[in-house]
């Protein structure tokens, strides 16, 4: 076990029965070390088929979606509808510790592939379960793409403006979402493996997994029958919001007592540039020596005070438009920052790639794809583990390209037999 | 479809829950770190937070709180991601505090916490001094930006992460200025998930190898794994995602569409030909769905605009809870 030793889950395999839904948890625990053997269609994971595409050449083998999902994978193929194909499954459970499938609720039991068909091929099996509403339940049979994750959960009622549509996240937040909360209940069922011995069913849905992404608004609701509501572009107080600059958006949050420094930093800035115009003036700077919570409690109960303070208030943001919009995103964030004042770029993909922290800590790492004739810049690890190194071991796997290493190599089957099921199409 | 439970799926488990045995000096405030703490302990993990009476969680102090309540012990904020867990109160700014902590850290099996890096130097809560208290532990960071590099010092949190990581210039309609997702959405799953995959791993690992060891989440670089794809489009490609709003390229319908009732509202996905015509047999085949060019998913990308005011049309005669089970 020597070999394993500086990777977390080194002693750990996975069969990795997903789809789009439960890739990224099957990433996680083979970036820290689990070997995760995909069990794919003959025809490839449905995964494979995402876009976008190296160079935009659709080919199962150049999604730059699964490459990045499937990083230190091994894939097999297996028909799993066929009867050969699900024996052949069953001849690999027992070398493993984990299955995680996102396969439909039923989908696992009609293939003879359910928990409690696997745990009398293996009795310490961990089979995580990944559905958009979970295995049994009112909705349990409903179709879950992300966007219907994302809805059903309440995350999207909160995103956007209150005048158009609810917003989905990017990126299958949903899938993303569900993914984590599966990879952690499969670590938290493989601790109690290592203390109890006892294996068990995770389940996770999609719906649930998302559901403390809410914030507040369940609590709102249960509180105050406070419906909380998209905010859009809300701007309560001046320096509160999203800002155009030079060359897009900053978000800024300054003014909020405990958050950063305070106004007054932000207008000596502006009047160092000969941008704050009459701010310098003691009624506006009055107003920011002011802005505090007793003041704004104190202007709730005061109409009048508050229509006063309101015009002020729009000129203030007024002024810190013309300001913002006389800089870039970065030179704000970076000058910003050294004020401690919190403000921050709205960052393109292009932004990130080129930001001096991801790059400065080497979070970017370029993975050889012999099969393109170059390497490959990936994004890096959400964590580092100073003992057990996030490393990428091997580029994500092409499709079926360990099945002689795993089927003949691993468990004996003679390659005459491998012929036999790849002309029945069960590999 | 309604599925009833199978009860041979029942856990063979029998009430344990998987942490229980593990102890968590939780020393982290606000969102990611707390909620990290909250997962462990409604895991069985007994998890102690450690506050300042100087210093509350800012949390604790943050609407909603039911009618007529007062005080730091009643923020729904707060409470939601704060159950299964101890505290006690520690001012780690007085002199005598730091003994009491490494005291508390060498009880636990895991430390977690998400102040900027400078904080717990200044406590002399220095890596060195909390593995000389426990060679065992598992002393998880959580700060905004890594311990290293030339941004390790910035100010930041949930709020200014959505726009930082990527997730608000995705977020939205084109049209519309890049204001994220409305919340602070990173903090509740994506870090503190990530945080808690990290630990889970690390505990493994130590069961086996009786080590412990430091695990460092940039919350910067937790947040940008989860656009991951994103990335590689414009390091592979050289392409800038762009907001697209609700739509996905490889389907049409895909957005959320208005229905009966005020601000009530309903997502339709449509990935196959199976479905489109699924979808037109509901509305009850009107004459728009005929036209050929919305036969194909090409003609109806094409002609998306139109083709979802002519569906809002439909939603907005029926209620968003008839639309799903009618489609469903």
């Amino acid at each position: 076990m020597t070999a394993h030793q500086d990777a977390a889950l080194g002693d750990v395999r996975v069969l990795d029965l997903t789809g789009p839904m439960g890739q990224y948890c099957t990433k996680l625990l083979a970036d820290l070390g689990a070997d995760v053997i995909r069990v794919e269609p003959p025809e490839g994971s449905p995964a494979r088929r995402v876009g976008p595409f190296w160079h935009d050449e659709p080919d199962p083998n150049k999604s730059l979606s699964f490459f990045y999902f499937n990083t230190n994978k091994r894939s097999v193929t297996c028909n799993l509808v066929s009867r050969d194909g699900q024996a052949l499954f069953r001849r690999l459970v027992p070398t493993a510790d984990v299955v995680v499938s996102d396969l439909a609720p039923g989908e696992l039991d009609r293939l003879g592939l359910a928990y409690h068909h696997l745990v009398e091929l293996r009795p310490d099996i961990i089979v995580t379960s990944i559905t958009g509403f979970g295995e049994w339940g009112v909705h349990a049979g409903y179709l879950a793409p992300d966007i219907v994750g994302v809805a059903m959960s309440g995350v999207m009622w909160l995103a956007g403006y209150p005048d158009a549509p609810p917003v989905q996240p990017p990126g299958t937040q949903g899938y993303v979402s569900a993914s984590i909360q599966a990879a952690q209940g499969t670590l938290m069922a493989l601790y109690h493996r290592d203390v109890t011995g006892q294996g068990q069913l995770v389940e996770v849905s999609m719906q649930e997994a998302l559901s403390l992404s809410q914030e507040t608004a369940m609590q709102f609701w249960d509180m105050q029958k406070v419906l909380r509501k998209r905010t859009g572009d809300e701007h309560r107080l001046p320096g509160i919001g999203t800002y155009a600059c030079r060359d897009g958006y900053v978000f800024s949050m300054v003014g909020v007592p405990g958050f950063g420094a305070p106004w007054s930093v932000l207008c000596d800035w502006m009047a160092e540039e000969g941008m704050a115009e009459d701010l310098t003036e003691p009624a506006y700077q009055e107003l920011f020596a002011n802005l505090n919570m007793r003041e704004l409690t104190r202007l709730a109960a005061d109409p009048a005070a508050l229509q006063e303070r309101l015009a002020l208030f729009r000129h203030v943001d007024e002024v810190l438009e013309r300001f913002f919009l006389s800089k870039g995103k970065q030179e704000l964030y970076e000058e910003g920052q050294a004020r401690r004042l919190l403000i921050g770029p709205v960052n393109s993909p292009k932004d990130l790639a080129e930001n001096k922290q991801l790059n400065a800590r080497g979070y970017f790492v370029d993975v050889p794809h012999p099969e393109l004739g170059t390497d490959v810049r990936y994004p890096g690890s959400p964590y580092r583990l100073s003992e057990t190194p996030w490393r990428v071991r091997r580029r994500p796997p092409l499709l079926g390209e360990h099945n002689l290493e795993v089927y003949h190599g691993e468990l004996g089957i003679p390659k005459e037999e491998l012929a036999t099921l790849a002309a029945a199409g069960a590999v | 479809m309604a599925v009833e439970r199978a009860p041979v799926e029942q856990t063979q488990a029998e009430g344990r829950l998987p942490l229980e045995g593990i102890r968590v000096a939780d020393l982290s405030w606000f969102g990611a770190g707390p909620i990290c703490g909250q997962v462990l302990a409604n895991f069985g993990a007994e998890v102690i937070r450690v506050e300042s009476e100087s210093h509350p969680d800012g949390l604790r102090s943050t609407q909603p709180v039911p009618p007529g309540k007062s005080g730091l012990n009643v923020s729904g904020y707060y409470n939601n991601f704060n159950a299964s867990k101890l505290s006690f109160t520690l001012n780690l700014n007085h002199p005598k505090a730091r003994d009491l902590a490494l005291r508390l850290i060498a009880k636990s099996d895991v430390v977690l916490e998400n102040y900027t890096p400078r904080v717990m130097e200044k406590w002399g809560l220095t890596d060195e001094a909390i593995f000389a208290a426990n060679p065992r532990v598992i002393l998880v960071h959580m700060p905004m930006q890594g311990s290293s590099g030339p941004h390790r010092d910035f100010l930041g949190f949930g709020g200014v992460l959505a726009p930082l990581s990527g997730f608000s210039y995705l977020a939205g309609f084109p049209h519309q200025k890049p204001v994220g997702l409305g919340t602070n959405y990173p903090d509740y799953v994506v870090n503190p998930g990530h945080a808690a995959v990290a630990v889970l791993a690390a505990l493994h690992w130590r069961r086996r190898t009786g080590k412990g060891q430091r695990i460092e989440v940039s919350q910067l670089e937790s947040t940008v794994s989860a656009l991951g794809p994103y990335l590689m489009d414009y390091l592979a490609n050289g392409r800038v995602a762009e907001r697209t709003g609700n739509r996905h390229p490889a389907a049409a319908p895909h957005g959320a569409y208005p229905c009966a009732g005020d601000d009530r509202w309903c997502v339709i996905a449509v990935f196959t030909d199976a479905q489109w015509d699924a979808l037109c047999d509901v509305m009850g085949r009107p004459a728009w769905c005929q036209d050929g060019r919305f036969a194909t998913l090409l003609g109806r990308k094409a002609h998306e605009d139109e083709l979802e005011a002519r569906l809002a049309e439909w939603t907005r005669t029926k209620t968003a809870e008839e639309v799903m089970d009618l489609l469903q």
